[in-house]
């Protein structure tokens, strides 16, 4: 039976500090490890660090419980974060149920899952939900260590009484994830309706702390995806307006709802839906998955600090199809974000997209050939920029960023910058204001339009690369680990 | 106004006061609905066509709200059209001198992110060879050397007059520091290096050239002599660099691997691609007294 793998970034939230974190990376090494295996309780393997004796380490991923015989004090302590991350890299292999050392399988049998006890009362909508994730590979959110009321905590000192349910089979699995995520969509929307009732002015909404709670609730629910928007969002200071707290409402509502009506859905809305709450899709399944041949040209990048790990998005488009994807990669502690597509390149390759609508993420399969630089020149006019944002929104309402390839020159404003054509005006971002890439883009649109590649944000346009002198000039956002190709 | 922009106006206000101290207002229908789509674009249209779930009725009028807030947003992003079209910023001004080419460009990343110890000689010979510097480049050097006003002065001359309409469009790319009228700006001060390093230097410098006290510096090199050992190279000509390169591959081309023999390898195939990119042409270098502007 295989185990449901949690995505890194799920590892990451269980950290009780980020320095917690960033210990455990020089841990993520296969060579420092040995007895590595999972099931579909648990995940185990031996530690061999300074010590005279490794230390023997065990998390059962379902029951949010772990022990490690390290004497760090710690709940979790680095060597479980390391060995859920191994194990979220699938570098730990699978094992049959009872090929799992005795020991574990002896501590795993004094675990009681949450919510087991309640077997068989599991409300039909979750089966039928469940039975729509089952190609996915469920995830789960793990809880935040320290919430101790809730009884889920990671506490490798804490032993729950003999509890000998037998192990609940990958239905059940998805079943009780669904039910979990739902409870804490239903939550999110009544937060939501608290928040109008009692009105958005209230000092609250402008404190992060109250959207850090509300981001904490549903990763405790194991809503991932939008755990990590909601912590993302900056709400907005005391001399801005309202606009972008009422928008971002509105769209943590749209998917929230969406989230809960998902067995109603077209396949591939519900897809998107999926991925956008924190369900994961396996690498594997996706390179299984018919490929996208053409030459795709890396038409911008954009490196983001999104809660504890760098995020880097590179935008393709097929020169064929014209088609749009998004590759995504990430970082946190020393690693660096991957530098291997480079802005202006042109690789022909095959694509193969995640689920979804729109602009979806895709991986890189087979490549048919070298890289060779690519051209601009066929950016849109704003105008017509306009509608395939429209496009955009209209087929997921929820949508953060969109990409756009226009012509352009660059105008001042009252209150900053904006991309100017003979159809109209696009303001930029007072994020792009606040780095040097507006001034690139101006320095290069002094004698005329050039083509810019950008992200239409509701915050406005985030400048990525500008199309002149025959090169493609990498000016998107960048992190400390953006490197050499953030530059 | 019109019905929809009424309408939103209502259901913000309600919002932010909170529904229970003000009422929410109904939703537009019939006529006015179709209006109000048609105000905020076709787009919304394909909208209703991709909505996955009618909408479930409810008395709340919190709930109510938040429905209308959602439907508005996205109603908006969905028929976004742009603002009317603007002056863009452009500059009459034009500088006959060619831009750097790719190569060099490609140089002044690594410089930038390998070697930044070079970063002004970049400037001096993009000055002497003749050329300006490419548009992309100018906002990020300016702000480099915000608070350098000769090297300032440099890139302003390098960049011809976008340098100085960047500078009148965004102040903060000026400089506060000024510069003497008659300062030379190919002129960079001479790197410090130790006396033994600066007796090699003139061996290999010398009219019957003799690369090897350098190199045994060089070999020889611990960490903690890095810089000095960069300067000693920084300070060599062409012809120089040339021979040290020459005498720190004695076998087939291979490098030399002892002490500081590769980063001074690198650093002088550097400074060598550099002069080859960006022959000096200019007879008479440009000084201050050429500019005119707000930072001078």
């Amino acid at each position: 039976m295989p185990s449901l793998r949690w995505p890194r970034s799920q590892v990451v939230a269980l950290a009780p500090r980020a320095s917690v974190w960033t210990a455990a990376l020089p841990l993520v090494d296969p060579a420092s490890w040995a007895g590595l295996g999972c099931d579909a309780d648990a995940v185990w393997g031996r530690y061999r660090g300074t010590a005279a004796e490794p230390y023997e380490v065990v998390t059962h991923h379902r029951a949010l419980r772990s022990r490690c015989t390290c004497p760090s004090s710690l709940s979790p302590c680095k060597h479980v974060l390391a060995l859920l991350a191994l194990w979220s890299d699938e570098v730990v292999p699978e094992c049959e149920a009872d090929q799992a050392p005795t020991a574990v399988r002896e501590w795993c049998a004094t675990i009681r899952v949450p919510g087991e006890a309640e077997e068989g009362s599991a409300p039909d909508r979750a089966g039928a939900a469940s039975a729509g994730a089952e190609r996915r590979g469920a995830t789960g959110d793990s809880d935040r260590a320290g919430d101790a009321q809730a009884g889920e905590t990671l506490d490798r000192h804490h032993h729950e009484p003999h509890d000998a349910a037998p192990s609940p089979g990958p239905d059940r699995l998805r079943a009780d994830r669904v039910l979990r995520m739902q409870g804490g969509l239903d939550d999110l929307l009544r937060w939501i309706d608290d928040a109008i009732r009692s009105g958005l002015a209230r000092p609250e909404f402008r404190d992060p702390a109250t959207f850090e709670e509300v981001a904490a609730r549903l990763v405790d629910a194991q809503v991932g995806g939008l755990a990590n928007r909601v912590r993302r969002f900056r709400p907005p200071s005391a001399t801005q307006g309202h606009d972008v707290l009422l928008a971002e409402l509105a769209g943590w509502h749209l998917l929230a709802s969406a989230g809960l009506e998902r067995d109603h859905l077209p396949d591939d809305l519900r897809d998107t839906v999926d991925l956008a709450l924190g369900w994961q899709v396996r690498q594997a399944d996706v390179l299984a998955s018919p490929a996208e041949t053409d030459d795709w040209v890396v038409m911008g990048r954009s490196d983001r600090r999104e809660d504890r790990i760098d995020v880097r998005r590179t935008w393709l488009r097929a020169t064929g199809s014209g088609r749009w994807a998004v590759l995504l990669s990430f970082a946190a502690g020393e690693g660096g974000l991957d530098d291997t597509y480079s802005v202006g390149s042109c690789w022909p390759a095959d694509l193969h997209r995640y689920p979804g609508r729109g602009v979806t993420r895709a991986l890189v399969g087979r490549v048919h050939g070298a890289a060779r630089p690519a051209q601009g020149g066929d950016g849109v006019s704003l105008d017509d920029a306009c509608r395939l944002v429209g496009k955009a929104v209209a087929a997921e309402p929820w949508i953060e960023r969109v990409p756009l390839h226009v012509s352009a020159s660059v105008a001042r404003t009252a209150d900053g910058w904006a991309l100017t054509d003979p159809t109209g005006s696009l303001p930029l971002a007072a994020e792009a204001g606040r780095v040097s890439s507006v001034g690139v883009v101006l320095a290069c649109t002094a004698e005329g339009p050039v083509d810019v590649t950008a992200e239409w944000t509701a915050e406005g346009l985030v400048p990525l690369t500008v199309w002149a002198d025959q090169r493609a000039i990498d000016i998107g956002p960048t992190t400390a680990r953006s490197g050499r190709g953030g530059q | 106004m019109t019905a929809w922009a009424d309408l939103w106006h209502e259901v913000t206000t309600a919002a932010l006061l909170g529904t229970e101290r003000r009422a929410v207002p109904d939703p537009l229908t019939g006529p006015e609905a179709a209006a109000a789509v048609r105000a905020v674009g076709d787009t919304v249209a394909d909208a209703e066509t991709h909505r996955p779930v009618p909408p479930r009725g409810d008395s709340d009028p919190a709930r109510r709200a938040v429905r209308l807030l959602a439907a508005g947003s996205v109603a908006q992003r969905a028929g976004i059209r742009p603002g009317a079209p603007l002056d863009p910023c452009r500059t009459s001004d034009t500088d006959s001198r060619p831009t750097v080419g790719p190569v060099a460009v490609e140089l002044w990343r690594r410089i930038a992110s390998e070697w930044p110890v070079l970063d002004e000689e970049f400037v001096v010979r993009v000055l002497e060879s003749g050329h300006r510097l490419p548009p992309d480049l100018v906002p990020g050097m300016l702000r480099r050397w915000h608070g350098s006003p000769l090297a300032h002065a440099r890139v302003r001359a390098a960049a011809g007059t976008l340098a100085d309409w960047l500078i009148e469009l965004s102040p903060t790319l000026a400089t506060r520091g000024r510069v003497a009228a008659d300062a030379d700006l190919t002129i960079l001060p001479a790197p410090p290096v130790t006396e033994a390093l600066g007796i090699a230097v003139d061996a290999l410098e010398a009219a019957d050239p003799d690369p090897r006290p350098l190199v045994r510096a060089v070999c020889n090199g611990s960490f903690a002599e890095r810089i000095v050992v960069a300067n000693a190279v920084r300070t060599l000509s062409v012809r120089s660099l040339e021979l040290l390169l020459a005498a720190l591959a004695p076998r087939r081309g291979e490098p030399v691997t002892l002490g500081l023999a590769p980063a001074a390898a690198d650093l002088a195939a550097l400074r060598l691609s550099l002069a080859r990119a960006l022959p000096a042409r200019v007879a008479a270098p440009p000084s201050v007294s050429d500019q005119e502007g707000p930072s001078r």
